[in-house]
């Protein structure tokens, strides 16, 4: 027995729900978010970078950017030259105020000592002092001035290995946050070059996933166009050899549906919803004469319908091609009558297709509704696509299909439920 | 064409190069093409209008022009002045300040003088090229 695969069970819902349009962000949304996780590691860099620098170079400007004692070391020179000077019987007097005021012109200029108060906080001796002892100008005032700028420039050196010790603590953790902002900016783009690898690969097996359900969608459709396109081309056959009016008009009327169900069929613009997502076009319809017609070729086929009309919502050739579908199988892999039966359950239709053959084990009864299974006859032409289309289109109904086996007997008895279709174009 | 020193007349500057001693008096520099700007002498915090020699001549006259100066200040002081600096920005060894001969409490007689220019010349950077009571100019190999 040929069936085929089931409309999965979260097909349905996704025929009400269509996720795949639903939520879908805005194609520049997501260009402008790639572009930011893009940018991310450098701009996390230069914050990082910018961040860690910081306290080193604060510390610089905290210290006159970069602090040197020039200054205060060419203040003793100036003094010491001048007190040699004056104690040096060769060095012409014409010189020595010259050799004097380079001394004063420092001294009494706190403006060119960086960090000078700074400076002078580390101990007793004082600029001011130095000038105020140049100006008395007296051998012993020039001296003392020398041995004050001594005592000044011994304090600048304190203040400067001080500051040279800020620096490098500054500069060591500069170092650790460096690294620590390599590790971080690094481990960011692992993280998002791992993103990217994943993006890639969800994407390749989504286009699969697509390309899958194309050709499942073109297999259906292939399998669907079979009988009314054999119908189509044995009433043409016919045609030539009828002999009367009434046998013309009847091949006609067989070609005029054949035709019509081609062109249901086989709307290439609608393979998603005529095969996949499935979307009916709904009416309020008798079903007796859906299933009678499965009968009226006659031979091993025969169908019990209520005496009252069994109306139901449904799409009026999809549930055809269930009925086709049950009875061509039925017809295909068992020998005997194929008996076709409607009925009203619990307020819902159900259509029973019962054959007489060697029927299906409980155990195998699910697996023929995954597609490209076939019965125990598997031997006989076919791919297995039916049952898994006739399972979608019931279930798309609100309803389903399922197997059994006949209380009575042998064979296989297929069980159609209609319930309240899911999702449609049009209510009637 | 300089004018002659005079007898006795002091040395002011010398121009330093491995091919000889150039050595200028007071009245020798003025008598070389001058620049004036105002500028703030950064030491002194205080502003004056200076009038000397570009340095860019003095190195031509010195025979060692592009290259970068080292520049010597009576005092001990020395420092290295970039030819790309003071080719490209008008830096002068001033000899006058607001019209008068600079004095040595004020950082005379000669004294480098850059313009304000904190976007180019930084003060944290440039400071060092202020260099007062300058003697001698030589090209740094």
């Amino acid at each position: 027995m040929s069936r085929a695969r089931p409309a999965a069970p979260e097909q349905s819902k996704k025929s009400v729900a269509r996720p795949e349009q639903a939520g879908r962000k805005p194609r520049t949304v997501v260009t402008a978010r790639e572009v930011l996780l893009a940018a991310l590691p450098a701009l996390l860099t230069v914050l990082l970078l910018t961040l860690v620098t910081r306290p080193a170079y604060t510390k610089l400007l905290e210290n006159d950017n970069g602090w040197s004692p020039y200054a205060y070391q060419a203040l003793v020179q100036d003094i010491l030259r001048y007190q040699v000077g004056l104690l040096d019987p060769a060095q012409p007097a014409e010189e020595l105020p010259e050799l004097r005021d380079h001394a004063r012109s420092s001294s009494r200029n706190p403006g060119q000592f960086t960090s000078l108060a700074r400076v002078e906080s580390y101990g007793d001796a004082r600029l001011a002092t130095v000038n105020r002892l140049l100006l008395q100008d007296t051998a012993e005032s020039v001296a003392a001035a020398g041995a004050e700028a001594i005592l000044l420039n011994s304090q600048a050196n304190n203040f400067g290995q001080e500051t040279g010790g800020e620096y490098f603590k500054a500069i060591s953790e500069m170092r650790y946050a460096l690294i620590l902002t390599a590790i971080i900016t690094g481990l960011l783009s692992m993280l998002l070059t791992v993103r990217a690898l994943w993006l890639w690969r969800t994407e390749r097996e989504r286009r699969s996933q697509r390309e899958a359900r194309q050709r499942e969608a073109l297999s259906l459709a292939s399998h669907e166009l079979r009988r009314p396109l054999q119908s189509l081309m044995l009433a043409s056959d016919l045609l030539r050899h009828a002999e009367t009016p009434e046998q013309r008009q009847h091949l006609l009327t067989l070609i005029e549906d054949s035709a019509t169900q081609l062109a249901s069929r086989a709307d290439l613009t609608r393979l998603n919803d005529l095969y996949l997502d499935v979307t009916l076009k709904l009416m309020r319809t008798d079903l007796r004469p859906l299933v009678l017609r499965a009968a009226e070729t006659g031979g091993r086929v025969t169908a019990a319908v209520p005496d009252a009309p069994l109306i139901w919502p449904v799409d009026i050739n999809r549930a055809r091609q269930v009925i086709e579908n049950l009875v061509e199988n039925a017809l295909k892999y068992t020998s005997g009558p194929v008996n076709l039966t409607l009925s009203e359950q619990d307020g819902q239709p159900e259509i029973d297709v019962r054959d007489f053959g060697p029927g299906i084990a409980p155990e195998l009864r699910e697996q023929l509704f995954l597609p490209y299974e076939r019965g125990p006859s598997g031997l006989i032409e076919g791919h297995g696509l039916g049952l898994s289309l006739v399972r979608r289109y019931a279930r798309a109904h609100g309803g389903d299909v399922t197997l059994h086996t006949p209380e009575d007997g042998a064979g296989t008895l297929v069980r159609v439920r209609f319930g309240t279709p899911l999702l449609s174009e049009q209510s009637v | 064409m300089l004018p002659a020193a005079k007898p006795g007349e002091r040395v002011m500057l010398t121009l330093e190069s491995p091919g000889g001693r150039f050595k200028l008096t007071r009245a020798q520099l003025l008598a070389l093409p001058t620049m004036r700007y105002t500028t703030e002498q950064p030491q002194l915090h205080r502003t004056f209008t200076y009038e000397g020699v570009p340095l860019r001549d003095l190195a031509r006259l010195g025979g060692f022009a592009g290259k970068d100066l080292r520049v010597y200040a009576s005092n001990g002081f020395m420092t290295i002045i970039r030819a790309s600096d003071y080719l490209n920005t008008p830096m002068m060894l001033a000899h006058t300040a607001g019209g008068k001969t600079i004095p040595v409490l004020e950082k005379g007689p000669l004294t480098i003088v850059i313009p304000s220019n904190a976007t180019q010349l930084p003060a944290r950077l440039y400071s060092r090229y202020w260099v007062w009571y300058a003697v001698k100019i030589s090209p740094a190999p």
